[in-house]
């Protein structure tokens, strides 16, 4: 386990690189130019060229690729052209807002998302079935600024239960959270109501209730243990999405989270911001992926890593 | 007794509330703002966003009123020594917001700053002629510019370079001045959250009265809709923003008070003067009589500008009148008429134009999207107005990054299969010198490394000559019949054909008093006067 953690640890390092690497050719072909964005209109020619030499750009691409990785390496990650600040502080103060709705989004999906694909494994093709289905249809299918717009409306404009947006107390998350969540309901629905359909007709459970167990005891006991695994890769998926930021919710519910802020520098052409989101976004996701795996040996004796 | 406690206790709550409220006599002002500022250094972020909030942090040396005059502000009076210096006599008894005096080093200091292409400052264009500053004495400057500029007190206004900077807080925070702002203005710095808010109170020790409010919060709310539903519930008292569609509403409603002035920003088509078909002028002729500026206007921005007679709004100094709506009425005949004249007649019955071997007019229209209100909408309009008058007319649309980058590129207008008329908006400071040598010098064509904004590559010996002489002369009624002319030849020789002036616009709830619109888009952020009732 041990000799497995530290090889998968290891590859990080070249994950990483290989992943500055292609945002870095990526921004270096999408058309645009940082100067332009950060000069008014009606900048001089001397300007232009003087900011140019300022932010590095009139060094060739590996130059200035060389040059990031070494800072890199040495945990500096820049200054945003646009904003001035260093790089790791705007994320620093975005990030955590970031992670506080996913985890919210998460609760919404494990809260609502589990008892309903449960109820609906166990009387498929029943009345609540169909419905749950046709909902959860809707859930995923709805636009998202459109979800939004309506919670504000009708939960914080008329009745005034939650704020309209911003990020506040724990009341301020719920109505984003919630919206964010509607997709992966419909999600983790139909995975847990799948894999408890194939359960329900294993071997094992019906020994379990050949051995006149109690129904109750073989669900909960034998058919829901095994059925609620793939929870955790819909969770590790989801996690992993939704931390590179939902950036229409955002936007309609005015949340200050990641997305925002990596749009934004798209559009700017901010190069270190870009990069340094996408560092920020691949680290998580390979520690979250790590994290699963690891949870899956505990979750389940069969799994193995040597 | 649980009554008597639960009385008492009312009674003590009601206490503290009061003495909240009157402890509190200046309140807050909420504003939302639909995009978070880039940095609160003037020398670093010259974009509206940044400018509307530092706008109340930051003082300039004299100050453009909302009619155009130029009044004292940190200066108290001026006056030109020679053709290449301009004195400054500065306010006594200001402090910024850190203790540290306002004086002739803090000018100094500030301005060369400004112009010093080595450090953050990314604005040093701006004030263009400006060489440097001199110390007289402890309260008087001598601004040096490298040529005679006549415009040197209407520079002394320009905040994003003038803007005087506490010299000792740049010092202490070095890159991150940005984010501790320090100026002479009525309010101080509090906090910043990026995305989430901005928080500005006022500062005790302000050289004038201090401001009414005690303090200003900036929401930072993206979405128009939500912006609206805040509005409506109380959450925020102002928008900087408004979404045009509901102006009317809001105009119609007791709850609201909405301030609105022609702007100085000019919506224009700029044509490829280099070549295509818009090199020949009588077509740039058919295409204006092809535009109807009003319907833009009215329809597509929805009655939040105006067409302009002129390629300068009315609030520049300079600005004459050329009657470009009379000029080049919207008349698709007109159009055709003059086509026609070319040689490009519809001869299949298509409604397009077509010369003797049968080819159309082609024709691509340039715009970015989300830069200006209702761009990509006006864009498709024009495409759909020129289609009328026979033109065979295809929109490009882009995103804003793309589009400038574009635009700037040397020699792209000469490769006219990218486009033949872009769409643009611009605004400078309210004199014509900048706008129209900005936009219409030959000098100003493009060059490789890095161009200037002379995109429809105007090269016009006699406009050059009218704009030089009028920059180099000190004398105003000169100045201003110079600048006539150099419009009037502008009108006939049209490089480019404008179709609005926006408006400026802001929406308040009517508790908040005071307020005073300003045509400077940023100058809509100015706060100093604004009281709320309770």
């Amino acid at each position: 386990m041990g000799g497995y953690l530290i090889r998968r640890l290891l590859w990080f390092v070249p994950t990483i690189l290989g992943i500055v690497l292609i945002i870095s050719l990526m921004l270096e072909m999408i058309p645009g130019d940082p100067v332009l964005m950060m000069l008014s209109e009606t900048a001089s020619t001397e300007m232009r060229v003087a900011v140019r030499h300022q932010l590095g750009l009139d060094k060739t691409f590996p130059q200035r690729f060389g040059i990031y990785v070494w800072r890199l390496v040495h945990g500096d990650l820049g200054r945003s052209f646009m904003r001035g600040e260093r790089v790791t502080k705007l994320i620093g103060k975005t990030f955590p807002a970031t992670v506080q709705l996913t985890l919210g989004s998460l609760v919404f999906m494990l809260l609502i998302g589990v008892p309903i694909g449960v109820l609906c494994g166990l009387y498929p093709r029943s009345k609540f079935d169909f419905m749950a289905q046709g909902i959860s249809l809707v859930g995923v299918s709805m636009p998202a600024f459109w979800i939004g717009l309506l919670l504000i409306y009708f939960f914080a404009y008329l009745a005034r239960l939650f704020p309209l947006g911003g990020k506040g107390g724990i009341a301020s998350l719920i109505l984003p959270a919630f919206s964010l969540s509607l997709s992966s309901i419909g999600f983790i629905t139909r995975t847990i109501r799948a894999n408890l359909l194939e359960v329900m007709g294993m071997e094992y459970v019906t020994t379990a209730r050949s051995k006149g167990l109690l129904e109750s005891t073989v669900i909960w006991k034998h058919a829901l243990r095994n059925a609620i695994l793939p929870v955790f890769t819909v969770i590790g998926l989801q996690f992993g999405r939704l931390l590179g930021g939902a950036v229409v919710t955002e936007v309609v519910f005015s949340w200050p989270g990641m997305g925002r802020l990596i749009v934004d520098a798209v559009n700017t052409r901010d190069y270190p911001l870009v990069q340094g989101a996408i560092v920020v976004f691949g680290l998580s996701v390979l520690c979250l992926n790590l994290l699963i795996d690891v949870s899956y040996t505990l979750l389940d004796p069969r799994i193995r890593y040597g | 007794m649980s009554k008597r406690i639960l009385s008492v206790s009312l009674l003590i709550l009601v206490g503290v509330l009061l003495g909240q409220v009157v402890g509190m006599a200046g309140g807050t002002l909420r504003v939302a703002k639909t995009l978070d500022a880039v940095s609160l250094d003037p020398h670093d972020a010259s974009a509206g966003p940044s400018q509307e909030v530092y706008v109340n942090i930051y003082e300039t040396l004299t100050l453009i009123t909302a009619d155009g005059t130029i009044e004292p502000w940190l200066a108290t009076s001026w006056e030109r020594i020679d053709d290449l210096t301009t004195r400054f006599y500065l306010q006594e008894n200001v402090k910024f917001h850190d203790g540290t005096d306002f004086n002739a080093a803090a000018v100094k200091f500030t301005i060369e700053r400004a112009i010093d292409p080595d450090n953050p400052a990314r604005v040093a264009g701006e004030i263009g002629a400006i060489a440097g500053v001199e110390i007289v004495d402890n309260y008087t400057v001598d601004v040096i510019t490298s040529e005679p500029v006549s415009t040197v007190p209407l520079l002394a206004a320009h905040i994003i370079t003038i803007g005087m900077v506490s010299p000792t807080a740049v010092e202490k925070y070095g890159d991150d001045y940005g984010r501790h702002p320090v100026g002479t203005g009525p309010f101080k710095f509090v906090e910043w959250i990026s995305n989430e808010r901005i928080v500005l109170e006022r500062f005790p020790d302000y050289w004038r009265e201090p401001a009414n409010l005690d303090k200003i919060v900036y929401k930072i709310i993206p979405d128009l809709q939500s912006q609206q539903f805040a509005l409506e519930t109380g959450e925020v008292d102002l928008l900087l923003d408004p979404e045009p569609a509901r102006v009317a509403a809001y105009k119609s409603s007791p709850k609201f008070t909405v301030y609105e002035t022609p702007g100085l920003r000019v919506m224009f088509f700029g044509f490829d003067m280099a070549e295509g078909p818009t090199a020949d002028r009588a077509v740039r002729y058919g295409i204006a009589h092809a535009i109807d500026a009003n319907l833009l206007c009215q329809a597509i921005l929805e009655g939040t500008a105006v067409p302009v007679n002129s390629f300068l709004a009315p609030g520049y100094f300079g600005y004459k009148d050329v009657d470009l709506q009379g000029r080049y009425a919207y008349d698709p005949d007109k159009s055709k008429e003059i086509l026609g004249t070319l040689g490009w007649e519809d001869r299949n019955g298509d409604g397009l134009v077509e010369n003797t071997a049968g080819q159309t007019l082609k024709m691509t229209v340039y715009a970015p999207e989300g830069r200006y209100p209702k761009d990509r909408e006006t864009a498709i309009t024009v495409q759909y107005m020129l289609t009328k008058a026979g033109f065979d007319a295809k929109v490009l649309i882009e995103p804003w990054a793309t589009y400038i980058a574009s635009l700037s590129k040397p020699n792209l207008a000469n490769g006219s299969e990218k486009y033949d008329m872009y769409l643009i908006g611009f605004a400078t400071s309210p004199d014509a010198s900048q706008f129209l040598n900005t936009l219409y010098l030959s000098k100003m064509i493009p060059q490789a490394g890095y161009g200037g904004c002379n995109w429809t590559y105007c090269e016009n010996a006699q406009l050059d000559k009218l704009l030089e002489t009028a920059q180099a002369s000190f004398d105003q009624e000169d100045r201003a019949k110079l600048y006539g002319e150099a419009q009037e030849l502008l009108a006939d020789e049209l490089p480019s054909i404008p179709y609005a002036v926006l408006e400026e616009i802001v929406v308040t709830t009517t508790a908040v008093k005071g307020y005073q619109i300003h045509p400077l888009d940023f100058y809509k952020g100015y706060f100093y006067p604004i009281t709320i009732e309770e």
